[in-house]
């Protein structure tokens, strides 16, 4: 059975080394809910780089955008997160999450954003997971927490070894993004953790 | 909790989940990088979340898994395993093992073997 809308979510986040374990938390969740992960990272280098990103949003059925990094941050995920912004006002096809580490913050580094909570995930990887399971998965045939962490360490301890043993030249790459999709949903696949939700589901 | 227009859409109208397969294929994953995930899956952790149950054999004692396997006519036993059983026929030159305590024995005088197994030693050592 095909499933009702768009399955891709788009991640809108921090590209640097302090963000690696949040980030892998945060693709190996949407992989157990069972959601295909998206990124800026898939685009080549190209002319017509902004039409392709706003495809990737417009092709997404939700959206994350983690604007929890606000001292040298770069002005891209703002930028995006306004792309995602517009396309959600126009249609009910898409959701979009914010994100924050920190109560209350985003009431003063984005004011225009007041009226909606972000989830907080508190710069760690159970916050990360728990604030994405709450805004992917419905109450029941939910994955477990505990196992999803679990995983998310798993897959953050293969990107490691593959970057120590240079089988991997960087993380936030275009290469290193499927590599990363590809560890995730075969850890997921090990854990039999999606196959389990679809068969709940399917009940 | 969840921010946004229309944050239910997830929840309400979500159909059943890609499999981990579809994920990878329309991820545009290739062979090497699905060959490279394995491997490093592997390294790090080598037994499947899942599976530490299914095996029959226990999570916590990886040392019984070798003789359970070769009581019951399966698999390949384990080094040290194998180790063991032949330093018990005595056909090796193991390091322990009563094969090699006959041989070491077989050197000393009759003194000595006698110290040795009541475990004192010779003042003159002291």
């Amino acid at each position: 059975m095909k499933t009702n809308g768009p399955t891709r979510v788009f991640i809108n986040c921090p590209f640097d080394e302090k963000y690696v374990p949040q980030f892998v938390a945060l693709l190996s969740t949407i992989i157990c809910s069972g959601y295909r992960p998206t990124c800026v990272l898939e685009l080549p280098a190209a002319k017509q780089r902004l039409q392709r990103i706003r495809n990737l949003i417009a092709d997404s059925g939700a959206s994350f955008h983690d604007l929890s990094r606000v001292e040298g941050a770069r002005f891209n995920m703002p930028f995006e997160a306004g792309l995602a912004f517009a396309h959600s006002a126009s249609t009910s096809a898409h959701s979009i999450f914010f994100m924050e580490s920190k109560r209350f913050r985003l009431q003063k580094t984005l004011s225009d954003l007041n009226g909606f909570d972000p989830l907080i995930h508190n710069g760690n990887v159970s916050g990360m997971v728990h604030r994405v399971l709450d805004a992917l998965s419905p109450e029941q045939n939910r994955p477990s927490a505990k196992t999803v962490i679990r995983i998310s360490r798993v897959v953050l301890a293969a990107i490691r070894r593959l970057l120590r043993t240079n089988e991997l030249d960087e993380l936030f790459s275009t290469r290193g993004f499927k590599v990363a999709v590809a560890v995730a949903s075969q850890a997921a696949a090990d854990a039999r953790i999606i196959a389990r939700i679809a068969r709940a589901q399917s009940r | 909790m969840a921010s946004g227009l229309n944050t239910s859409y997830f929840k309400e109208n979500r159909g059943h989940p890609l499999s981990a397969e579809e994920i990878v294929r329309s991820a545009g994953v290739g062979k090497s990088e699905r060959a490279l995930a394995v491997l490093a899956l592997a390294a790090v952790r080598p037994e499947p979340v899942g599976a530490a149950f299914s095996n029959g054999y226990g999570k916590h004692k990886p040392a019984q898994r070798g003789s359970k396997a070769i009581s019951r006519g399966e698999g390949e036993p384990v080094a040290h395993e194998t180790e063991r059983k032949l330093a018990l026929d005595g056909s090796t030159n193991s390091r322990n093992g009563p094969a090699r305590r006959k041989r070491v024995n077989a050197k000393k005088s009759f003194k000595e073997v006698k110290r040795s197994a009541s475990g004192k030693r010779s003042s003159a050592r002291r």
